[in-house]
């Protein structure tokens, strides 16, 4: 028990009973009260003393509460990172082929990780960036550092966890996400979500975060400070994403992050790029379950062909009209799919399974869940439920295979909205690096 | 404004008679949808406890109780201990989120008065959980009404939560509070009706203790009313 500290800030209800605290523990408020404002040094967030009050003028932070309360009441309890670990020199198992293109880009990954730099790298969707990472985390551990891979999303995580477990058969990975029941280990990598980072403090000595972009981290200047915080005062950040957003490439500009770029697929080819179909009324023929012929056109022709597709619609609410719509047109049945659609796994197995040849589905397929061979079509792209990097990450579920490297990604939209554009701004900025690098 | 529970934005329904005077327009803190899971008592009830029954008789529990201390206490509560409750209850009180303490002020008010009592007593909470939770969750609901503080919990009593507890358990524990030293509070009790309030009704058992203390204050009547049951 005695390493619980190591690199952590936690609260006395965060220590086991009877947690016997000695002068090597650093103990520091987790709440600063100001004039009309109280600081959490948890999270850094900033609160209105009116709405963080408890009786008696103590205060509480109400925006770190998913880890348990932190108060005027409750101290940090801190032991700075002392690298106890009997660092493994070769503690690579992994024995797979990176080619030219990830050859190179793992050495800079290699490179930044030993000089600690802040660093992005932008590798597009179906790059395999994964295995770049693992000559990388073995020279770090050889070195003795401790290391954490976060990402914003559990199921990223607990992807990631197993084959970094097996890539690394020796090393014991410690995993932490907010739906789990193990219990915290000391560990030299760890596997997080970049909210667990909060209970960190200077722990490590390279922090590598995948999917930087994803929803929360992309919008939560908190989770930007738990990062931060986690880390060394010295040590490095890796930053992985296939849609920087506009917090990143900010930080870029102010020279605040270096940056490369993996702009190909695994197989060498380039991100299909999207084709744009105005539709200004489309959601007034759909009020009367009619789809537009051009897509309806699209979606015969694809059906002829025997070419899989997805179908991506803006909201939950669409799904029903949309089915009923080209069910009526096409006469076929429409499997629809969404994020809290109890009989999604089963709906996603068929599809893997050619039971189905497409799906009609919400944006929750955007990241994770691919299918070789597919074409991907968006109705209402334009609508603002979807991010420019939601977009790039749709349009990344083509072409996802060797077998058919190259598929068609075709986006209905009602207007030219900032969103299409800018995601089409970055496929074609993208592939603009990758075709220096095909020649 | 975003609702305390489920964090979706609440949409503002103004009527008519709000649009005419503005001052009637009541903050709502959570959600149309989450209101909907909480479920509020009412009809016919045991004349004890509050439960929903059948009929006003008193049920198996309250008969043991008047064999047991020889009183029944006639007790009402707002809302049925369901599932959204528990998870209220968890939030507010074991996360110490002190934001809910408004969620059912009003409704939890208007109840209280319903009984029209001379003096309130809360169930206070010790000195522990003063130190950890930093908050009495029954006071900060009923935030809006004055509050005899005639109970104190006696130090060194053992700290297991109540929920944490079976019913047996709960049964047997013993009593967890005193009488306040202070002589110009407990004075306040006598020859009035007095109503106990607590956040919720298990066994009845912390009421009844709560009880039999007040009554040696010799009070004109005793009752209480918890949020849930
Ligand atoms: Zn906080
Ligand atoms: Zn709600
Ligand atoms: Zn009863």
């Amino acid at each position: 028990m005695d390493n619980l500290l190591y690199g952590r800030r936690l609260t006395k209800g965060e220590l086991p009973i009877g947690f016997v605290v000695d002068d090597r523990i650093e103990i520091s408020p987790s709440v600063t009260i100001g004039d009309r404002m109280i600081r959490c040094h948890r999270c850094n967030s900033m609160t209105a003393k009116n709405i963080a009050s408890l009786p008696n003028n103590q205060f509480f932070c109400p925006n770190c509460m998913e880890l348990g309360r932190v108060s005027t009441l409750t101290n940090l309890y801190h032991v700075p990172e002392p690298n106890d670990f009997n660092a493994d020199t070769h503690p690579l198992t992994w024995d797979g082929q990176l080619s030219a293109l990830q050859l190179n880009c793992a050495q800079k990954v290699d490179e930044c990780m030993r000089d600690k730099k802040r660093h992005l790298l932008w590798a597009v969707t179906g790059a395999g960036k994964t295995e770049m990472l693992f000559t990388a985390i073995a020279n770090s551990i050889a070195r003795g550092e401790r290391i954490a891979l976060a990402s914003p999303r559990v199921d990223v995580c607990l992807e990631l966890y197993p084959r970094l477990q097996q890539a690394f058969a020796e090393q014991k990975i410690c995993l932490l996400h907010g739906r789990q029941t193990e219990s915290y280990e000391y560990r030299q990598l760890t596997i997080c979500t970049t909210h667990q980072l909060l209970r960190f403090y200077h722990a490590f000595d390279n922090l590598i975060i995948d999917e930087v972009d994803a929803f929360p981290y992309a919008s939560n200047p908190q989770l930007y400070f738990a990062a931060s915080q986690a880390v060394k005062p010295q040590g490095g950040c890796l930053y992985l994403t296939a849609t920087p957003g506009e917090n990143l490439m900010a930080m870029v500009r102010k020279k605040e992050l270096s940056i490369s770029y993996l702009p190909l697929r695994y197989h060498g080819h380039l991100l299909p790029e999207i084709k744009l179909k105005l539709v200004p009324s489309w959601r007034r023929q759909l009020g009367n379950k009619k789809l537009p012929g051009s897509l309806i056109q699209t979606l015969k022709q694809r059906l002829k062909n025997k070419r899989r597709f997805l179908l991506f619609v803006p909201h939950v609410a669409d799904l029903s009209s949309v089915k009923e719509g080209l069910e009526r047109q096409l006469k076929i049945n429409v499997t629809t799919v969404h994020a809290v659609d109890e009989k999604r796994l089963e709906k996603v197995q068929k599809m893997r399974d050619h039971e189905i040849d497409f799906l009609v589905t919400t944006s929750i397929l955007e990241r994770g869940v691919t299918f070789p061979e597919i074409d991907v079509f968006v109705i209402g792209a334009d609508d603002a439920v979807f991010s420019t990097a939601a977009l790039v990450q749709i349009a990344g579920r083509a072409g996802r295979s060797v077998s058919r490297p190259t598929g068609d990604v075709i986006y209905w939209i009602s207007s030219f909205a900032n969103n299409v554009s800018d995601a089409c701004a970055q496929i074609r900025f993208v592939n603009r690096k990758g075709r220096k690098l095909q020649h | 404004m975003n609702c305390l529970l489920c964090g979706t934005q609440i949409e503002i329904d103004f009527n008519l008679r709000e649009l005419v005077l503005p001052m009637k327009i009541k903050k709502r803190s959570i959600c149309h949808q989450c209101d909907q899971e909480f479920e509020r008592l009412g009809g016919i009830r045991c004349d004890g406890c509050g439960r929903s029954q059948k009929s006003i008789d008193l049920c198996e529990d309250c008969q043991k109780w008047e064999h047991q201390v020889g009183f029944v206490i006639n007790n009402r509560s707002a809302f049925e201990y369901n599932d959204a409750m528990h998870e209220y209850m968890k939030q507010y009180k074991f996360t110490g989120d002190y934001r809910l303490r408004s969620v059912f002020t009003t409704e939890f008010e208007k109840l209280i008065s319903k009984q029209q009592p001379d003096v309130i007593v809360p169930i206070p909470i010790n000195k522990s959980t003063w130190q950890t939770r930093g908050f009495n969750q029954v006071t900060g609901i009923t935030s809006n009404l004055r509050l005899i503080e005639a109970l104190e919990t006696i130090n060194g009593s053992k700290e297991t939560r109540q929920s944490k507890k079976n019913r047996a358990e709960r049964m047997s524990s013993k009593q967890p509070f005193k009488l306040s030293g202070d002589v110009e509070i407990t004075k306040k009790i006598s020859h009035q009706r007095a109503l106990i309030v607590d956040d919720v009704y298990t066994t009845g058992r912390t009421i009844y203790y709560a009880a039999n203390l007040l009554l040696t204050l010799s009070p004109m009547s005793i009752s209480s009313v918890t949020l849930a049951r």
